[in-house]
């Protein structure tokens, strides 16, 4: 048992469902559905596809590339970041398609001046210190 | 072929809207749902749906303390799209007298919205729902901020045109004596620009308030409004739609939002267009969802909501006056406020708000409100006076 002298940042509970996901953060993969029965990739993980609605679905390890479609670097959050401020949230569109893999997370190891929308990035792995689960952040390629 | 009038909204009411209120919630609310049916000239025995939520307010608690069944009439408590909801269950003859209340105290809308479970500091982390983007540090501003640096690399709109916006609704609510902000008077672009960053590219100026307050309104049968106290205000159109979760799931794409549904379903139900409409009240929480719902609800197209602000069409004196007791910028966000546009467009149709905020001779106004991570949920509606 340690004292913490501040809130600790909250995580996500993994579910059943996608614990392929949440198992292939562990080994650094970034891992998505594919619909196999049309092809498509879809984010977030669903219980069917969005294209054709089958349920017929295989986890594969995607390519952890993608541009940075949007971002915010964030002035002003809860007690258990305010050691991140300014931290740099982003959204990043995979490389997989047809449809548009939308992926939420943080840029990290990038100079606040050198952001930009359409920048390369790549996911990179962070084991949480204590706990039993692995979160993805994205870094510029 | 003259529009149906599908209902009417028949009374309204705010309570007091201010940063910090020492009551309960619940003394809020009670305080609107009666002062809405008292506006109508109704009682609460003539109360038979309502639509509330949020925290401790539902359609369960509401029929105990009211001491009778009601209809629940919808989930949304939010404003034009509570009206879609109020009248569909009305004219499905659910329900006759519905009022939409919401109200609260004591809840900020911030990055201390994550709370953790009792005073003493967990030495394990709190673990939320799989998706829940609270875990990197999401709140609602930098949704909104993404959604705004977005529009800046697609369209190339500027932070002086979001804060346009701003300084527009500012300026209202210095026209409005109840307004948080207008005895501030009013602002420039520059002050907003200057203001303090938030969540880049979103300053403190281009972000609505966080405050307490209460508002409700009655909605009825056009014809048992023709024998209420007040004007009828008649629904000629109202329409919603969904397009994601709250705060997780992104849709695709920023375009086009469920918006491009609602409002013209809602106009063409009432018959109008763009050009019939004196009066709008538009959702504010951030200034750029202003910039996106215009383009989006057919004002101007997709990518032109920069310069469509900044060309002065949403103030006083604009071809569409909007959000003229100023808006969730700088009147009141109350937590679930997409109401409080529909109290204000029913007041100027009825011609009883202060002389110089009032919008001369309105006759068709028009609510939209959203809600969601970002441009999810929709509500628009069409209202209008004899
Ligand atoms: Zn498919």
């Amino acid at each position: 048992m340690t004292t913490q002298q501040k809130p600790l940042k909250p995580l996500p509970t993994p579910s059943r469902e996608n614990k392929p996901f949440w198992d292939g953060l562990k080994q650094h993969e970034f891992r998505l559905q594919l619909c196999k029965a049309c092809g498509s990739y879809r984010w977030l993980p669903k219980p069917a596809c969005p294209n054709c609605l089958s349920e017929d679905t295989e986890w594969v390890k995607a390519s952890g590339e993608g541009t940075l479609w949007t971002y915010s670097t964030v002035y002003r959050a809860g007690p258990a970041f305010a050691d991140d401020i300014p931290f740099i949230t982003a959204i990043v569109e995979l490389k997989e398609k047809p449809l548009k893999c939308l992926v939420l997370s943080w840029l990290v190891n990038c100079k606040l001046e050198d952001v930009y929308v359409g920048m390369p990035v790549k996911v990179a792995f962070e084991a949480i210190p204590n706990e039993d689960i692995t979160l993805y952040k994205f870094v510029p390629a | 072929m003259a529009p149906t009038k599908q209902a009417a909204i028949v009374g309204v009411y705010l309570t007091e809207q201010a940063v910090q209120i020492d009551r309960s919630s619940q003394s809020l609310q009670l305080e609107a749902l009666k002062g809405a049916l008292a506006d109508a000239g109704l009682e609460a025995k003539d109360l038979d749906g309502i639509i509330a939520t949020g925290g401790e307010s539902d359609a369960g608690r509401w029929s105990r303390q009211l001491g009778k069944p009601l209809v629940d009439a919808g989930k949304s408590c939010m404003g034009a799209t509570a009206v879609a909801e109020a009248v569909a269950h009305i004219n499905a003859g659910l329900c006759e007298v519905v009022v939409v209340v919401h109200g609260n105290s004591g809840f900020r809308i911030g990055p201390d919205q994550v709370r953790w479970s009792g005073s003493v500091v967990p030495d394990k982390a709190p673990r939320l729902d799989e998706w829940n983007a609270s875990v990197w540090g999401m709140y609602i501003i930098p949704w909104y901020a993404q959604m705004a640096r977005r529009h800046m690399y697609e369209f190339g709109t500027t932070s002086e045109q979001l804060a346009n916006v701003a300084v527009t609704f500012r300026h209202h609510a210095t026209l409005n004596p109840r307004s948080i902000m207008g005895k501030r008077g009013t602002i420039t672009i520059e002050d907003v620009l200057n203001s303090r960053m938030v969540c880049e590219p979103l300053h403190l100026l281009d972000c609505c308030l966080a405050n307490h307050g209460a508002y409700a309104f009655v909605v009825t049968t056009a014809e048992r409004a023709r024998n209420l106290k007040k004007k009828p205000v008649y629904v000629l159109g109202a329409a919603s739609a969904v397009w994601n979760s709250p705060y997780e799931d992104l849709t695709p794409n920023y375009y086009p939002s469920p918006a491009t549904i609602t409002g013209p379903k809602a106009m063409a139900q009432a018959g109008v267009t763009h050009d019939d409409l004196d009066v709008l009240g538009i959702y504010d929480c951030f200034t750029i969802t202003v910039v996106r719902l215009m383009e989006d609800l057919g004002f101007c197209k997709l990518g032109e909501g920069g310069s469509f602000v900044a060309e002065g069409n949403l103030t006083l004196n604009g071809k569409w006056p909007t959000n003229l007791d100023g808006g969730l910028l700088s009147h009141s966000h109350n937590g679930l406020p997409g109401g409080m546009h529909v109290v204000e467009v029913v007041r100027q149709l009825r011609g009883e708000v202060e002389p110089q905020r009032q919008v001369p001779n309105a006759k068709i106004g028009f609510c939209h409100d959203q809600g969601f991570a970002v441009l999810g949920r929709h509500g628009s509606c069409v209202l209008a006076v004899d």
